[in-house]
């Protein structure tokens, strides 16, 4: 409750206080971001809260809101930020960006040419047996290119996701050799690749699992993830030309927790005004 | 059609790990004709007063390596 004086009588008036008490973290974030819009600050501590509800929030290590309304801040300084450590520095794995690529309201499209976006977060860094990542992608484009992850050289582990190729297939590798594959259709909306142990890995169009495997793990890589690319050990390659929208990093999750965190980022889509077809 | 501005070799060298805007970097790569090329998007939002010389670049059409 607020008290403000009235001028005619002399007297505090009581008026209802509609502002928001922000979550700390989801604070730091906008605060780093320095968004203006209201509804964008509101999403950003909705998502925070819910992460942190739904027993999420700790096993984020980089998540990527691709958020900017360009008001107080250009686009590209807004999106570059982990809302988990939204520091401007590689160390807290806040992103940078290289060749051909469009800030749009809804988040980044890439050129297919020679566009991506640096994470400096390496599978290395996450548990061999315990990893997650994931796209939103606002494109429905059948490629051969790389959505996110990295590779080593000749390959014994690859952490790399490609969710609609030319041949309308989704493919990952999960801190694994070989890889993945299932028949997609489609390159819209969410897409996560998750292990949760030596030889259970499986990955998820939106909340349905669509492969569910047990590949052996490999030691993970120490190349940084790209977004938008592959990193070859050193190398990008494979550029994409979709727009995503929303990225996820972090330990593996339960089938409970991946449903979860599908339904949380779809409504941080919907409050941001960024879904634009229907969520299957 | 995909369009993209040529580099020599020299040009190339000059704009390895070189940023174009904030927190964005050149990229350099290969055609199908092993030519050095970067993409109009680079060129387009170069802010970088040391590499304004891009926006002169001839433009090709871009044929990607297989």
């Amino acid at each position: 409750m607020s008290y403000k004086l009235n001028p005619t009588t002399g007297k505090l008036d009581y008026y209802e206080s509609s502002a928001i008490v922000y979550d700390s973290d989801a604070e730091a974030f906008i605060n780093a971001a320095n968004y203006s819009l209201t509804t964008y600050k509101n999403a950003i501590n909705n998502l925070v809260i819910s992460l942190k509800e739904a027993n999420i929030w700790s096993k984020i290590t980089a998540m990527y809101p691709l958020l900017s309304d360009g008001i107080n801040q250009s686009r590209l300084y807004q999106i570059k930020y982990n809302l988990k450590n939204p520091l401007d520095t590689n160390a807290a794995y806040r992103l940078t960006f290289a060749g051909g690529y469009t800030i749009t309201g809804t988040g980044i499209l890439f050129n297919g040419v020679n566009g991506y976006a640096n994470t400096y977060l390496a599978p290395s860094a996450l548990n061999q047996n315990s990893i997650h990542f994931g796209v939103y992608s606002l494109s429905n484009t059948q490629v051969t290119v790389n959505d996110i992850g990295s590779i080593d050289n000749p390959v014994t582990s690859g952490a790399v996701m490609l969710i609609r190729d030319a041949s309308n297939n989704f493919s990952s590798r999960t801190n694994q050799s070989a890889s993945n594959s299932v028949a997609n259709a489609t390159s819209l909306g969410l897409y996560i690749t998750n292990r949760t142990g030596a030889s259970v890995v499986n990955s998820w169009r939106n909340s349905t699992k669509i492969i569910a495997q047990t590949t052996t793990s490999a030691t993970p890589n120490s190349f940084n993830m790209y977004i938008g690319a592959r990193n070859d050990a050193g190398t990008a390659t494979l550029f994409s030309n979709r727009e995503y929208s929303f990225v996820t990093i972090g330990s593996g999750l339960t089938d409970d927790e991946i449903g979860n965190l599908a339904t949380i980022i779809q409504t941080f889509q919907f409050e941001t005004g960024k879904v634009i077809y229907r969520y299957v | 059609m995909t369009y993209v501005h040529l580099l020599t070799i020299t040009e190339k060298d000059s704009l390895i790990d070189q940023w174009f805007a904030p927190d964005s970097y050149f990229n350099p790569i290969e055609d199908a004709n092993n030519d050095w090329i970067i993409s109009v998007e680079e060129v387009n939002q170069c802010v970088n007063p040391k590499f304004l010389w891009v926006k002169d670049l001839p433009l090709i059409e871009y044929i990607p390596k297989d």
